[in-house]
């Protein structure tokens, strides 16, 4: 039996390309949207890229790409949870590229935010963990 | 749960196929002009593909008749895509000195234009004394920076 998991192959393949076609997104397109809509394009996709790793990773399938000793760190949900962090981490930069807002108050939105994600997630148990 | 996380990553994929396509098919189009006696000319235009990229000079349609001590009429235009308003500062320099400065505005989906006036005698100082009898002949350029674009023009300028 191959230690191949060819499903997650493929959705690697798939976040390769989107890799990819982010980074032509981010040098060919950038220019051309309003600054709001840069914001809102890296947030989406921020969304969509989180979203699905949650999906892969509460299927109950396996997500290594090689179920083997010394590969299981190549995961599915971890490439895509990176995507997601990559994406939102570009929408706070267009967000600070936003000429309208003044840039005290574009830092306290983005270091306000920040802890508080920060705090939120460490105020909850991560699944599986139990107080005994 | 998993269902839902689909969900969440369909809706946001359609979201932001909405917000591409309504923001690319908007745009804000800016023009230079100069008034030659008889019209405006249009001598540079900002083609909206980059904020940095500098506007492109329109074809070659002959000198503007202006001498030394006249004052150049000029005009910036904005064709505005989007629906709500714009309003914008825009400042005219040459060789990083200040000529002009005012403000474009437009409504929602419309048009708009702002005139301004610079001297000319900046180009023909650049020039230096014309050895020849002839009306001299200048090349006239300046910068425009409106909008965190930076348009240029470029025509030429003959005393009369």
């Amino acid at each position: 039996m191959s230690a191949v998991n060819t499903r997650n192959v493929l959705v690697l393949l798939g976040i390769v390309m989107s890799i990819i076609g982010l980074a032509y997104f981010a040098i060919e397109f950038f220019a051309d949207l309003s600054d709001w809509g840069r914001v809102l394009s890296f947030l989406l996709l921020g969304v969509m890229y989180v979203a699905l790793g949650v999906h892969f990773g509460q299927s109950g399938d396996p997500t290594e790409v090689v179920e083997r000793s010394g590969w299981r760190w190549l995961r599915v949900t971890n490439a895509l949870y990176i995507l997601g962090a990559i994406c939102s981490g570009g929408s706070v930069i267009a967000f600070f590229a936003v000429d309208e807002i003044p840039r005290v108050v574009k830092l306290a939105i983005a270091l306000g935010l920040g802890l508080a994600l920060i705090l939120y997630a460490a105020r909850r148990r991560a699944p599986g963990i139990s107080d005994a | 749960m998993g269902s839902r996380a689909l969900w969440v990553a369909g809706v946001a994929g359609a979201l932001l196929l909405i917000v591409l396509t309504v923001d690319a098919t908007m745009n804000r189009t800016y023009t230079i002009d100069v008034h030659d006696g008889t019209g405006w000319r249009t001598v540079g235009a900002d083609d909206h593909q980059s904020e940095t990229r500098a506007a492109k000079p329109i074809a070659y349609f002959g000198p503007v008749d202006a001498s030394e001590n006249d004052t150049l009429r000029m005009r910036l235009t904005i064709d505005n895509g989007y629906p709500w308003a714009a309003s914008e500062t825009f400042t005219v320099s040459y060789n990083d000195r200040e000529l002009a400065r005012g403000t474009i505005e437009a409504p929602g989906r419309s048009q708009g234009e702002a005139e301004f006036t610079i001297p000319a005698a900046p180009f023909y100082a650049s020039m230096g004394p014309s050895p020849s009898k002839e009306p001299a002949s200048v090349s006239a350029f300046i910068n425009v920076e409106v909008d965190g674009r930076y348009l240029y023009a470029s025509f030429d300028l003959k005393e009369t």
